[in-house]
């Protein structure tokens, strides 16, 4: 490992908040903005993606179980009254936006190579390391909160898929 | 015209495909590079293949460059459509065949205007508003 790569603690939050505004823009269809600082709770889902190579990290997404189920709708163009994504839809769509992230933040990183493939667990970012950047995101009835770990993630237990939403969450009805 | 999306994410295959839809192409998904070889080979081949990077079982480099080896196939459009954003790895796409680059996340805009580029946007209907 280079000095230079070992002098890097990661990558700029404001570089990181860029990368979420574009994903949120084009993804989500939403204009983010800074959010007040969420705590995880039990039933959010925390989508993953390693970085590896001589940067190695993290980037996790974690947002409540409506919100994941908002994302779902919004990056398959459902109208209202299309039926509910399926459970593994909404695992997709929540994995898919943190590949994004990952890829888009990887490339802030001297030394960073390979992405992982993405999971998803329950609950809050089951990751060792030092959390770098942390960045609360809010949009429209929603709020989601991004990390940038350094170090190696430990193994997550995970599901890659949640359990169904409660039936009449829709994020649609909530907004 | 007919695409073929490959992306391990069937909600970016979803993403994909709606403004390749919307540009009145006929799209047939596939979920890794093996199974995108599969299609290509049971026919009939696309214009265009849009390709992602990093999927299990066979990644988008390994099926531009396998796709590149068959004469066959020659015809297809390759464009790249990933993560993967450093100049290197967008030299390497290139060097193993692909024509186009487009780097997630983007907008249905910037799709089409590599779509443009290519020459693979159709020409309107007769009689259809541009």
């Amino acid at each position: 490992m280079s000095a230079a790569v070992a002098a890097d603690p990661g990558p700029p939050v404001a570089e990181v908040w860029n990368v979420v505004e574009a994903v949120w823009e084009s993804l989500l269809e939403a204009w983010p903005s800074p959010a007040e600082p969420l705590a995880v709770e039990a039933d959010w889902l925390t989508a993953v993606v390693s970085v590896d190579g001589d940067w190695s990290g993290a980037v996790a997404l974690s947002c409540p179980p409506r919100t994941a189920l908002h994302m779902s709708r919004t990056m398959l163009d459902l109208a209202w009254d299309d039926p509910e994504p399926e459970p593994d839809d909404i695992a997709d769509a929540v994995r898919e936006v943190v590949n994004v992230l990952g890829g888009n933040v990887k490339a802030l990183v001297a030394g960073a190579r390979a992405l992982g493939p993405p999971v998803l667990a329950v609950g809050r970012p089951n990751l060792e390391g030092n959390l770098v950047a942390e960045l609360h995101v809010g949009w429209p009835g929603h709020a989601a909160r991004v990390g940038v770990w350094r170090g190696h993630p430990r193994p997550l237990t995970h599901t890659n898929t949640p359990a169904a939403p409660p039936a009449g969450r829709s994020a649609h009805s909530q907004n | 015209m007919r695409a073929l999306v490959i992306d391990d994410s069937k909600t970016m295959r979803r993403i994909v495909s709606r403004v390749l839809v919307g540009l009145a192409y006929e799209v047939v998904e596939a979920a890794d590079g093996q199974q995108a070889l599969d299609a290509l080979a049971a026919g009939p081949l696309p214009d265009l293949a849009c390709v992602d990077w990093n999927m299990p079982v066979m990644d988008g480099l390994a099926l531009v460059t396998q796709v590149r080896a068959n004469r066959d196939w020659r015809d297809i459009t390759l464009m790249m459509v990933t993560t993967e954003s450093e100049h290197s790895q967008i030299v390497r796409a290139l060097a193993a065949g692909a024509h186009e680059y487009l780097i997630k996340p983007f907008t249905a805009e910037a799709l089409r205007e590599k779509l443009d580029l290519l020459g693979l946007v159709p020409a309107p209907l007769a009689g259809t508003p541009a």
